[in-house]
């Protein structure tokens, strides 16, 4: 618990926040200690110091021995932190953790000897997982003498708070000229690539040319601003949601960045546990390490879980670069084509990096928020990934006839699932060709199955139910869609009614459902996507302390039902559900409806 | 819990140890000394012994001295042996003799054998210097081994005036107290003392290392005539070693001798020398690697003169290195800043 720390705002393990001293200090927040602004107090090493620092407005570290990650355990357990009672509680208190050490009470917690572990991806992912699982959530982390223009951002990514202008003096003098894309010795450089201050002023020989002092100190300079300019960068990118999209083109200047973003992939929880599940920002899928991240393997997990629908034909069709898919001309032209038949199918986008986007879902985020490199030629992994989707859907479905109404790689993708399918497409799918091809087919199979149709009121409530058991898990749809519900609204701004009675809308800018309190309460959520509030009437939003418990599937993003003895209400989660129940400070669920309860 | 002996022990254990022969001696060498004010020939006898026997429950965090020790406990005639290989070579004024534990010690050197060397060499030396850890320096073996030698020295390995770096850096098991009365118990019979000092010993960081230093010279200064700062190097099969692989630990600045030397000069009625062994290499005290074989030169040079304008000439960019280390090092919480 803190009071010197609080989390503002939240991109998957990325957060910007703010240091509860002196009036207030952003983070993501640059400690430079050989300056006097510097809101740390550095006790030092504990085998040579016994001075505890007390300073009301700054970060206390009391003195300690830090010990880098890949030392044995021993020399942990030899030199665990000092245990420190009540007087360092009144003023904000640091900690250097070892990543196999368990720390509590502080509001800052410091990665020792993080230096040590610069290039080791596996290391340093482990580090952050394993600080992070053992702090609370709402207090600072401090990763010291590692940060440079090209790192920062990931290590913003990978959820750091604080860091420092240490690294990046260092190699000042060691005459290291340092850009987010890449570090040079300042005798190899002809020019200098930056506009900053210190390289508007000076030549690169007019900087070789200086006295050693002078020269390092200018490079210092120049380190530090290129820094605090990368600083701001991600700081805008947390802001905007797009971090991810940020750090799949920063890490491409050190390989070791490369394999730090795809082991902390490969982890998946941690960054899963703190990545929203529904927002409004754009989701670029430009790189390979684009098909393995959260929003991408969830939606794929959640359409194999929570997602099903039941009919006789499946039809397969390619995706659009226009989202939602049913905006775009060419599913405009399909669905005219098909007519009134479009009833008897039920339609499924291939898509890469999503895999499979069945027709109920192309509102949901990120399958409405996407967008890809497109260039008609898919690689290797994402004709695997994407086959193994349509694989998997038509294993969990009993669909008796598939209908691929595709063209070009998608064919191949289609065939390497190894399933009976039948191709109707000759050349461009919106051909008058193929679509004719495609109606013919369809009239065969339904006359074949003697397929009953969907209605357009069906398909929309299917679309309500498709995602409620999307959002919220397997047959919950069934509990929120009534079986004469009915829908109003323009697409894709549907609301969904129970006779005068309004149960949800569809929310296309965050991909989501919007509940009301009945919608939420017909949806029957307990224990999932609860939040158990104390003994008092929320206005507005539910903050941390007011929290008594949440259940670990809510994610920022999520709607909510919250439930206390004296209110129900509904809301969009701000944060995850474990960092609601431990934190005690920040919004927890902005609510949209309360309701107060007897009296 | 376990502490360092224990991680020791378990270092020491997988450390693949050649076998050595207990008549061979660990190494002999001739050099120069300071020896009243004069530069003299000096000679250096490592025996291999059974090895010191604090190291054998562990020992130091550093020392992997302890690798050379015999496969099997030398015998008197072992030691002899030993002896008797470099006996015609001794030539000169100075004669240090090491075990790589403590030549006192009667379980490493036996005592017939220590009476013989030492009646030997006094025949043959003006000054004869043995190292030896503090608990073998009592009266009994300071009449003993003047009975031999005229002008006798004990070499005590201190390493710091710090207990708490002696005990939780380097694990050396005994305290500043039991170096000044060994100090004290030799100068009843004459026998003057001379301490090894360790420039950054594991876990600290170089400014802790060079202020534990200046400190450490200036306490020791009463008890010791002469003051040898040795800069820790990496040995392998240490804790030393172990962080160095791990990039938890950097050996010492050659600039931070340099500037502990220039802090204490003249404040002491002490000599103070130190020999930059391995300087130059990455498991050896360093600067940029440009300028080390310059600093090591100086270093030498100060130790037989005791002239501080040696160091005058010394120039190197990296200075401003090491300036920022001293600043900063302390802020990687663990970890060296620049390696």
């Amino acid at each position: 618990m803190t009071r010197f720390f609080e989390v503002t705002h939240r991109d998957g393990a990325a957060r910007l926040g703010r240091l509860l001293i002196r009036g207030g200090i952003e983070t993501p927040y640059i400690e430079r200690p050989g300056s006097d602004s510097g809101v740390i107090v550095n006790d030092g090493n504990a085998l040579v110091h016994g001075q505890f620092s007390c300073a009301v407005d700054s970060f206390n570290v009391p003195p300690h021995v830090g010990l880098p990650y890949h030392v044995r355990d021993e020399f942990v357990r030899l030199f665990a932190p000092p245990v420190r009672g009540e007087i360092a509680m009144e003023a904000p208190r640091g900690a250097v953790v070892h990543p196999g050490q368990v720390v509590e009470g502080a509001d800052m917690y410091i990665m020792a000897g993080a230096r040590a572990i610069e290039g080791d991806a596996r290391a340093l992912l482990d580090s952050f997982i394993k600080i992070k699982g053992s702090a609370k959530p709402d207090t600072a982390l401090y990763v010291p003498a590692l940060a440079t223009p090209e790192n920062l951002a990931m290590l913003v990514y990978l959820g750091a708070d604080v860091v420092d202008d240490v690294l990046v003096t260092a190699k000042a003098y060691q005459g290291l000229y340092l850009t987010e894309d890449g570090e040079f010795s300042l005798d190899e450089l002809s020019g200098l690539p930056c506009a900053c201050e210190v390289c508007r002023s000076y030549a690169a020989d007019g900087l070789r040319s200086l006295p050693p002092a002078e020269r390092f100190a200018l490079l210092a300079r120049h380190n530090y601003l290129k820094l605090e300019e990368e600083l701001k960068r991600a700081k805008l990118h947390v802001r905007r949601g797009m971090t991810r999209e940020y750090v799949e083109k920063q890490c491409r200047s050190r390989p070791w960045l490369t394999a730090l973003l795809r082991l902390a992939d490969a982890q998946h929880d941690y960054l899963e546990q703190r990545t929203p599940t529904y927002r409004s920002s754009e989701m670029l899928a430009c790189s390979a390490e684009s098909q393995n991240r959260v929003e991408v393997r969830r939606f794929a997990e959640r359409v194999k879980t929570r997602f099903s629908s039941s009919g006789d034909i499946l039809l397969i069709i390619p995706c659009s670069a226009r989202k939602p898919y049913s905006n775009s001309r060419s599913h405009i032209a399909i669905a005219r084509a098909l007519g009134k038949y479009r009833g008897y199918v039920h339609e499924l986008i291939l898509t890469s990096p999503l895999g499979v986007v069945p027709r109920e879902l192309e509102l949901v985020y990120p399958a409405a928020h996407y967008d890809v490199a497109v260039t008609g030629v898919w690689d290797l992994d994402e004709r695997h990934w994407v086959s193994g989707c349509l694989r998997d859907y038509i294993d969990t479905h009993t669909f008796k006839k598939i209908i691929a109404h595709v063209e070009g790689p998608y064919v191949e993708v289609c065939k390497q699932t190894g399933r009976d399918m039948t191709f109707t497409s000759k050349g461009r799918v919106t051909g008058d060709e193929s679509l004719s091809s495609l109606v013919e087919h369809v009239m065969a199979a339904v006359a074949e199955l003697g397929t009953k149709p969907r209605g357009q009121g069906e398909l929309m409530l299917d679309m309500f139910r498709g995602m409620a058991d999307y959002e919220f898990g397997a047959g919950r749809g069934d509990h929120l869609v009534p079986k004469n519900g009915v829908v109003k609204g323009r697409f894709p701004r549907y609301v969904l009614f129970d006779g005068r009675e309004q149960l949800c809308s569809i929310s296309p800018d965050f991909g989501s459902l919007s509940l009301t309190l009945e919608g939420a309460k017909r949806l029957d959520l307990g224990p999932d996507y609860v939040v158990e509030i104390g003994d008092f009437v929320p206005r507005g939003s539910v903050l941390a302390p007011g929290v008594i418990g949440a259940n670990l599937q809510i994610r920022p993003g999520d709607d909510v039902f919250v439930k206390g003895p004296k209110a129900v209400a509904v809301g969009k989660a701000r944060m995850s559900g474990y960092e609601m129940a431990e934190s005690t400070r920040g919004m927890a669920v902005e609510l949209r409806h309360v309701e107060r309860l007897g009296s | 819990m376990a502490g360092l002996s224990d991680v020791m022990l378990d270092i020491r254990r997988r450390q693949r140890v050649r076998p050595h022969s207990p008549s061979e001696l660990v190494g002999f060498w001739t050099g120069e000394d300071l020896l009243d004010g004069r530069r003299v020939k000096s000679n250096t006898i490592i025996f291999r012994t059974k090895g010191c026997h604090w190291a054998q429950k562990g020992g130091c965090t550093m020392c992997g001295y302890t690798y050379d020790a015999a496969t099997t406990p030398p015998t008197y005639e072992d030691i002899m042996a030993q002896y008797r290989s470099v006996e015609d070579k001794i030539e000169g004024s100075v004669v240090k003799l090491f075990t790589s534990g403590s030549f006192l010690d009667k379980s490493e050197v036996p005592e017939r054998a220590k009476g013989e060397i030492l009646s030997s060499l006094s025949k043959k030396a003006e000054k004869v210097i043995v190292e030896t850890r503090p608990e073998f320096v009592t009266d009994n073996t300071m009449q003993e081994a003047k009975k031999y030698v005229a002008r006798l020295e004990i070499a005590v390995g201190l390493e710091t005036s710090s207990d708490r770096i002696r005990i939780e850096c380097i694990n050396k098991n005994f305290l500043f107290k039991d170096f000044a009365r060994a100090s004290e118990t030799a100068k009843k019979y004459g026998v003057t003392t001379k301490a090894y000092l360790l420039l950054k010993p594991p876990f600290i960081c170089e400014k802790d290392a060079l202020e534990d230093i200046v400190s450490s010279v200036l306490d020791a200064a009463p008890y010791a005539g002469t003051i040898s700062i040795n800069l820790c190097n990496v040995q392998r099969g240490t804790i030393v070693d172990e962080l160095f692989i791990k990039g938890a630990y950097r050996p010492p600045w050659l600039w931070t001798i340099v500037e502990a030397i220039k802090r204490v000069h003249g404040k002491t009625g002490s000599i103070i020398m130190s020999d930059p062994l391995a300087a130059g290499s990455a498991r050896g005290p360093h600067n940029c690697y440009q300028c080390d074989a310059a600093f090591a030169d100086a270093i030498r040079k100060y130790s037989l003169t005791q002239d501080l304008s040696v160091f005058d000439g010394l120039q190197c960019q990296c200075r401003l290195q090491w300036e920022k280390v001293l600043e900063l090092e302390g802020w990687t919480f663990g970890a060296p800043l620049i390696y």
